[in-house]
């Protein structure tokens, strides 16, 4: 017995002097070094020739996710989230780029609580002017797809509107859905091919059941802009006004918030606490709403801004940034 | 005249049948011998011979004895009668399907002799009744020679290339262990058994390639004879452990391998012997090929850095045997033997070489269960019977897909749990009804943009092939064999066994995609074929020549689809004639073989063979037997005591191999047939000198050619893309993927004497050690040379040759003495000499690689394919090919060097290379 004893001791042994760490293969290179392409601000986010829009914040500010062209001769579209400073795509989602029979467009990503992703899935047959279908749905981003379509479109609405398509896309704390509800027309030669669209007024769905309920706003036709914040709060434009109003929660119409007067019709409203964010005129402003100060926010020479959306923490704008005749891009700004 | 000398003929042949010697089961041999009076030489009759303790058998009024059906192994044999000494001897070395002769003198009691000396003229070389081409492997051999396993035990054999027997295609084999048959009758022509038999347990291996008794069936080319032992009279064991850690980075490959074995008695008689065998590798597939010497490669691929192993190939297997051996009444005995192999590796893809958990992925378990009830007949009994009733339950399952999850590695390259597949409860339910759609889990591939190149080509990412296959196969056989002694030198032969299986497949592609024009149906079977036979053998003798005549009949009927024509049913007789002639021994031989198809054929096929588009073969479940008829002429000699010199001319002709014929009108649809036919002719030499003298030496030389009309089931006819005809290959036979002309295979062993070399500090550091050395050298296998689209062949069909390939794999070993504990320390290295061999090259090219024309074609063709800039924003922008640092990476003088260093990077050659030089470093410890 002590031989066998002596035995597994000298096995034991051997095998404690071999358990030196073997050699590992290598793992996949993890390509470039994730950081902005420059550390100046306004700065620019993305560099994609075939345009990049619709710029929305994660819930927590861990980054921005926003639409793009896959460059696919088709046009396909595709979801992609950056880092909220700038950087490589992180995550993207995208339809089936093997498909060149079909294009489908992803487009109006909105980020809610709980890694909630709602987003519009836009088909057409490849070359086609018109979409075949278009689907608002709502899944995560830790699956982003298929999702669930909670709401197909064109469709006609309780007060005998056909809503062609949904645009601006936001969630409300209560896991509510807002939208502008949009009239979808096309052009066609001797025009040129074109889709127009044309809003007609914001509304609210609640997704919380089997099928979707959507309830129009009161007050809120030719909306031009629409944004929510965390106390449940709907803040939007209207075409030619240079008001933004509010609809406190609870509430079933909006009130006058805050008037940009001179300075043109308003739109792209953002807003954070009293804080407020809007395109006026040409210009991008920056309004404390409690303390009626009202401040310009310096825009690159030429740059049409568009879509801007503002951090969860109220300390940065990304937005659409347009140096004609470029598509545009995604900037990002500081809000001081 | 005439009537005298017909008469002298009949009583001739009644001799013969009086002096048939024993042929005995492929797991036991047989001991005979004459027991005669000293000094007398007188014969004594009924004296008690004894096999290790256990009365076996009486002698007859010659002198003489036979003991049949004993185990293969080392014997004690004892003979004793009153008024003699007893006389024994130990370690009396027995061989399956072997006779030893042991003849033994007894002095009267009264005479005190010394130690009693006991002839063992076991001379397999000259013995006339070996008529078949046997090569042996003993378990000593095992442990002193450079291999791991049994498969690299036994490719040691003359006319072995890999697990190629004698030219034939792969899955013309069949194994036999314990005298039970075994094979993997789903897919043996592109997989393994499933089952390996650690060789801790083996007693001795043998690879018969002619003649092989009419016992055996389900072969063509060759029986691979596998014999356990028992367990021993007292509790011993061995444990060791080998590695390759601690090497330095270029011979770590990850190597980890333990082995416990112990056996002994237990109550009642009963015997037990358990192995435990476990290997884990990190890169259980190491290839010898270069490492990149492009700047950019160097640069940017982590390969160039450490091109010794490669990932995502960990592989492990775990092997475990028990075998209990139960005697009762005498020499009768029950012997129960359970085997279990586990093994699962990760496959490495090139596509998938950023992507791995993305990669492929296997597992292979095999189950076997036998029990063998042997009966003997009393020792007095005058027509001595020996039944041997066997039962065996053999299962196998295969599956290869994605892993659902990642495994982890906590020690070496054992996992911490077995692999799970995506889409595995599906392909177990075998539902091709839930299987039409998309299958939840798996994703569209894309290119990757994990590479160090970024640019979207070559590599994938994002979803794996989109394969899932699964298979079950399990066998039920019962076997019975009885052998009859009609005298001490006639014994005749006769059994048959039962199989009852059941085949389980599924098999689906491109599973991220739902099925339609470009995607085939998911496959599945579930089928229970049964198959029987039964054989009648004997062998007659007289003088030194021998004459050995079997009949087996086969039928299998695969109760498969509808459609199928019955049972099918194969006569094969074997035929040998052998002779003493001038002190060397003559065998000419004859037999005819069948095996029933590889159950795979019978059943529809869906495969993914081009990334374009998925493919489906037709199954045929009317395919019958797959046929060889083999003649051979062998002559063995003595060229002095030590050394032995053997040769076999032999002629082997194949007939009804499986093969894919035109189905319908589409030219690019097939079934499976009994089409192919081919030939296979060659030379063995065999030269031996004995381990004596502290060295021994074995030269195996083979000259071989192998021609058929497919090497496989799944070579199509050609299409002649010009004029849309078809044209059959089978018209012509040519050279065989295995038709290795030239093989050569050295065995050199060696010991020190123990007293050798000066003594330091008490010890004698150079006395004891074992060395062992194999050469091999072995001519090019064929290939076929193609254009560069690979759809026109260049040529006749494997009239190309590759490199020849040499290896020298060498084992030293040094035994210990520790504490009262023996062992050893062992270094075993293969490929000593690191040559890196040519294995495979490029149909289009010739060479391993693609050529430098090559990559830069492709790398022009994917970046035409995609020549959209890359902004900054994007995982595939690299920095540093941004020569003008605009955030973007757009036309050709930026793009074109990614797509190059890409294509150099995917083409790289790694699997056209053998592998590199292995060492590991072994400790053994024996209680």
């Amino acid at each position: 017995m002590s031989r066998l004893a002596t035995a597994w001791a000298l096995l034991a042994a051997s095998a404690a002097l071999a358990a030196c760490e073997h050699a590992r293969p290598f793992t996949a290179a993890s390509g470039e070094p994730d950081v902005p392409f420059d550390s100046t601000l306004p700065r620019r986010l993305t560099f994609n020739t075939a345009g990049d829009v619709e710029p929305a914040w994660l819930a927590d500010g861990s980054g921005i996710v926003y639409a793009f062209s896959s460059g696919l001769p088709n046009g396909d579209q595709c979801l992609g989230v950056l880092p909220p400073g700038g950087g490589h795509i992180g995550q993207t989602v995208c339809p089936d780029l093997t498909d060149a029979d079909s294009t489908v467009l992803l487009r109006e990503p909105a980020a809610g609580r709980g890694g909630r992703l709602a987003y519009l899935r836009e088909s057409s047959r490849a070359g086609g002017a018109a979409a075949s279908a278009v689907e608002l749905v709502v899944a995560t981003l830790a699956a982003p797809a298929p999702g669930r379509v909670v709401r197909r479109f064109p469709f006609t609405d309780a007060a005998g509107v056909l809503q062609g398509s949904p645009s601006q896309v936001r969630w409300l704390p209560d896991g509510e859905l807002v939208y502008i509800a949009e009239q979808v027309t096309y052009t066609f030669p001797p025009l040129p091919i074109d889709t127009l669209y044309t809003p007609l007024g914001i509304e609210r769905m609640d997704i919380s059941g089997d099928s979707a309920v959507v309830t129009a706003v009161p007050g809120t036709a030719n909306a031009t802009s629409v944004a929510t914040d965390s106390a449940g709060a709907v803040y939007y434009t209207l075409r030619g006004d240079s008001v933004v109003y509010r609809i406190a929660p609870g509430a079933q119409a909006g009130t006058s918030w805050y008037d940009f007067g001179s300075a043109g019709p308003v739109d792209g409203v953002q807003v954070h606490g009293n804080r407020l964010i809007a395109l006026a005129g040409s210009a991008l402003y920056l309004v404390d709403v409690a303390a009626g100060t009202r401040t310009a926010l310096p825009v690159p020479v030429g740059m049409l801004l568009s879509r801007p959306a503002l951090s969860p923490d109220g300390t940065r704008l990304v937005a659409e940034g347009t140096l004609p005749p470029a598509l545009p891009d995604l900037w990002l700004f500081e809000v001081p | 005249m005439r009537a005298a000398r017909l008469a002298r003929w009949a009583v001739g042949l009644g001799g013969l049948a009086l002096a048939a010697p024993a042929l005995r089961a492929q797991s036991t041999g047989t001991i005979a011998g004459h027991v005669r009076e000293q000094p007398s030489q007188a014969p004594v009759h009924g004296a008690q011979v004894l096999v290790d303790g256990r009365l076996a058998v009486l002698t007859d009024s010659a002198g003489a004895y036979v003991v049949r059906g004993v185990q293969s192994g080392l014997h004690r044999v004892t003979v004793r009668l009153i008024g003699f000494a007893t006389a024994t001897r130990d370690s009396v070395p027995v061989r399956s399907a072997e006779e030893t002769r042991l003849d033994f003198p007894l002095a009267p009691q009264a005479v005190q002799l010394g130690a009693v000396s006991v002839e063992v003229p076991p001379d397999a070389v000259l013995d006339p009744l070996a008529t078949a081409t046997v090569q042996h492997i003993s378990a000593e051999d095992l442990r002193r020679l450079p291999v791991s396993t049994l498969e690299e035990a036994v490719a040691l054999s003359a006319g072995a290339v890999g697990e190629s027997y004698r030219g034939g295609r792969l899955g013309e084999q069949s194994f036999i262990i314990d005298g039970l048959g075994i094979k993997n009758q789903l897919d043996a022509s592109t997989g393994t058994l499933g089952i390996n038999v650690p060789p801790d347990i083996l007693t001795e291996a043998s690879l018969v390639t002619n003649g092989f008794s009419a016992r055996y069936g389900q072969a063509l080319s060759g029986l691979v004879n596998v014999v356990t032992k028992d367990g021993g009279d007292r509790w011993s064991g061995r444990a060791a452990y080998e590695t390759d850690r601690g090497l330095g980075s270029s011979l770590d490959h990850g190597l980890d391998r333990g082995v416990f074995e112990a056996d002994g008695p237990l109550p009642f008689g009963a015997r037990l012997v358990g192995v435990v065998d476990a290997t884990g590798r990190l890169d259980a597939d190491p290839v010898n090929a270069p490492a990149p010497s492009d700047p950019v490669l160097v640069a940017h691929d982590p390969r160039a850095r450490q091109p010794h192993m490669l990932p995502h190939g960990a592989g492990q297997e775990v092997d475990a045997a028990a075998k209990l051996t139960v005697p009762f009444a005498g020499r009768q005995a029950l012997r129960l033997f359970a085997l279990r192999s586990a093994g699962q590796q990760l496959l490495y893809d090139q596509a998938y070489k950023y992507d791995q958990p993305l990669a492929p992925a296997q597992r292979l378990t095999g189950e076997l269960l036998t029990g063998q009830l042997q009966l003997v007949s009393p020792p007095s009994m005058p027509t001595p019977i020996l039944a041997d009733l066997r039962a065996g339950y053999f299962t196998r399952e295969f599956e290869r897909g994605t892993l659902d999850v990642p495994v982890s590695y906590p020690f070496g390259a054992f996992a911490d749990r077995g692999f799970h597949f995506v889409g595995e409860s599906l392909a177990r339910a075998r539902d091709t009804a839930a299987a039409s759609a998309a299958v939840p889990g798996f994703a569209t591939p894309d290119y990757s943009a994990a590479t160090p190149w970024g640019v979207p080509a070559f590599f994938l990412g994002g979803g794996s092939d989109g394969e899932i296959a699964w298979n079950r196969f399990t066998e039920l056989r019962a076997q019975l064999d009885v052998d009859v002694g009609l005298s001490p030198r006639a014994d005749v032969y006769l059994g048959g066994e039962l199989v009852r299986q059941r085949v389980e497949t599924f098999e689906r592609t491109l599973a991220f995609l739902p099925v339609g024009d470009t995607v085939p149906p998911a496959t599945a079977s579930d089928f229970s074929p049964t198959s029987a036979a039964a054989y009648a053998e004997t062998q007659l003798r007289a003088q030194d020549l021998a004459l050995t005549f079997g009949l087996r009949y086969d039928t299998f009927d695969p109760h498969a689809a509808a459609g199928k024509i019955g049972a099918h049913a194969s006569l094969n007789p074997r035929f040998a004639l052998s002779a003493v002639l001038h002190g060397a021994t003559v065998v000419a031989s004859f037999g005819r073989f069948s095996q029933a198809p590889d159950y795979q054929y019978l059943v529809d096929a869906a495969f993914e063979d081009t990334t374009r588009t998925g493919r489906f073969r037709v199954g045929n479940p009317n395919l019958g037997f797959e046929q060889s008829t083999q003649y051979e002429f062998s002559v063995r000699a003595r060229p002095t005591a030590q050394t032995s010199l053997r040769a076999n001319v032999y002629v082997k002709r194949l007939q009804g191999l499986v093969a894919s014929v035109p189905f319908g009108l589409d030219p690019d649809s097939t079934i499976f047939a009994n089409a192919d036919y081919g030939s296979v002719k060659g030379i063995e030499i065999l030269f031996e000198r004995e381990l004596k003298d502290w060295w021994g030496v074995r030269v195996a030389y083979t000259l071989q050619w192998a021609t058929a009309t497919a090497s496989n089931a799944f070579q199509r006819p050609v299409v002649d893309t010009v004029a849309g005809d078809t044209i059959f290959p089978g018209q012509s036979e040519f050279p065989l993927d295995y038709d290795q002309r030239h093989g050569l295979t050295v065995v050199a062993q060696g010991r020190s004497p123990d007293a050798f070399g000066p003594r330091l500090l008490g010890a004698r550091v150079l006395g004891g050690w074992e060395g062992a050395v194999i050469f091999r050298f072995a001519s090019g296998l064929p290939y076929t040379k193609t254009s560069a689209t690979g759809d026109t062949l260049l040529g006749p069909i494997n009239a190309e040759r590759l490199p020849s390939q040499s290896t020298l794999d060498a084992l030293l070993r040094r035994p210990l003495s520790l504490l009262g504990v023996r062992g050893s320390l062992y270094l075993d290295v293969r490929n000593v000499l690191d040559a890196r061999n040519l294995v495979a090259v490029r149909r289009d090219t010739g060479t391993p690689g693609l050529g430098e024309a090559g990559i830069q074609a492709a790398a022009l063709a994917a970046y035409q394919a995609h020549p959209e800039a890359i902004p900054y924003e994007s995982p595939r922008y690299r920095g540093w090919a941004d020569l003008n640092h605009d955030g973007y990476l757009a036309g050709r003088a930026e793009l074109l060097p990614l797509y190059v260093a890409a294509a150099r990077d995917y083409y790289q050659p790694l699997f056209d290379y053998g592998p590199p030089r292995l060492v590991r470093l072994g400790v053994e410890l024996i209680f």
